[in-house]
């Protein structure tokens, strides 16, 4: 028998009918070309079949569904919202003023000291033409804030921004506010006391707590990212 | 076919056009005609392409096929699988197929099809079926031969 070299693929796949099959077969036994052939072929096999598997870089499956129609509303509502919580994240951080003495003493620190502030401002344009005229400068008036602060227990910051902002932005306004503070030390306990106990009752209300919209802000953003990509991904 | 974004365009092309002609779904395996669909898709885009110049499609006749002689002793062939330059050397073989056997020798050897299946998918005879697959080994393991690699004694 010639050598049936073209056989030899169909031989190696079971692909050959029984009476060619048993003709390989035999002349395999006396030839020993045939059988190396043989041998290469199914390494050959053994090769390609070795071969990485190719991985799609992207979904081949088209999507034959389109997106359902409120999915692009709902993208957009979830940026404009994710947007909006970004900006209510600021601006309650900025109306807490966080800082972080603040954030990590009590609660009431901060509230006290944007109340005390206010308080101030307002009262400044009203003692400055009423009060200046007519009051008779405080015996001691660098002396007695610094006083009223030296005795006053509380040795937070804010407290010191209440006592020391009147002293500093309007000192001659002195009169008005801070009378009973220089009239008696034991006395100039009296105005951070009150203003502590008066400006810790409004407790920060939950809705000016920066962290919640922060997260608010993260979950929409991140909820319109994902329907955006929901959305590219669809036909 | 040359470039993955090629490859997975027809692929997505295929199957898109399967699901919108399911209902002449016969016959066949699943498998099997999904395969076929994607076959005549990616030989037609082949075809079309024309970038660069086929070998050959019918040489006269699989006797006429040479087997290459090992030029110096290397490693045996069946040393070779875990080996990446002669997995490498095995692709830019097969790149070099005609694309017909290729075709052929990838849906025997990967897909696992039968003989008869693959006529099916490809649409042609068994025996040209036998040819594509035999013409394609033989030009691989040629490579592996050239470089050196020598297959064992069988």
């Amino acid at each position: 028998m010639q050598h049936p070299h073209a056989e030899l693929s169909a031989y190696i796949d079971g692909a050959l009918d029984p009476a060619a099959r048993a003709a390989v077969d035999g002349h395999l036994v006396t030839c020993a070309v045939c059988r190396a052939h043989v041998a290469q072929l199914r390494a050959t096999v053994a090769l390609v079949q070795a071969l990485p598997d190719p991985v799609p870089s992207r979904r081949l499956v088209p999507r034959l569904t389109t997106a359902p129609a409120w999915l692009a509303p709902l993208r957009t509502i979830m940026t404009l919202a994710s947007g909006a919580a970004v900006f209510l994240f600021l601006a309650s951080a900025l109306a807490t003023n966080i800082t972080p003495l603040a954030t990590s003493g009590a609660p009431g620190t901060t509230a006290r000291e944007a109340s005390g502030d206010t308080a101030v401002k307002g009262q400044a344009p009203a003692a400055q033409p009423a009060g200046a005229p007519t009051v008779t400068p405080a015996p001691a008036p660098t002396a007695s804030p610094y006083g009223a602060f030296a005795v006053a227990p509380s040795s937070s910051p804010a407290a010191d921004n209440v006592v020391r902002g009147p002293a500093t932005a309007a000192p001659d306004k002195r009169g008005d506010t801070s009378t009973g503070a220089s009239a008696a030390p034991g006395a100039a306990l009296n105005p951070p006391d009150a203003a502590r106990t008066t400006a810790s009752v409004p407790q920060p209300s939950p809705l000016l707590s920066p962290w919640l919209w922060l997260a608010l802000a993260i979950i929409c953003g991140a909820a319109a990212i994902a329907l955006s990509r929901r959305l590219r991904a669809s036909v | 076919m040359g470039t993955t974004s090629d490859a997975e365009d027809i692929v997505q092309d295929a199957l898109f056009s399967a699901w919108r002609s399911i209902a002449s779904f016969q016959g066949l395996s699943f498998r099997a005609w999904l395969f076929r669909i994607a076959t005549n898709r990616a030989l037609d885009h082949l075809r079309s392409r024309k970038r660069r110049p086929e070998l050959p499609l019918d040489p006269p006749d699989d006797d006429d096929v040479t087997w290459a002689e090992p030029v110096a002793a290397g490693p045996d062939l069946t040393q070779l699988v875990g080996d990446r330059e002669a997995l490498a050397a095995v692709e830019a073989a097969l790149g070099s197929l005609p694309a017909e056997q290729r075709t052929a020798l990838l849906l025997r050897d990967v897909e696992g099809f039968a003989y008869e299946e693959i006529a099916v998918i490809t649409s042609v005879e068994i025996g040209t079926v036998k040819s594509r697959i035999h013409r394609g080994r033989l030009a691989v393991r040629n490579v592996l031969i050239t470089r050196g690699w020598r297959g064992s004694d069988g």
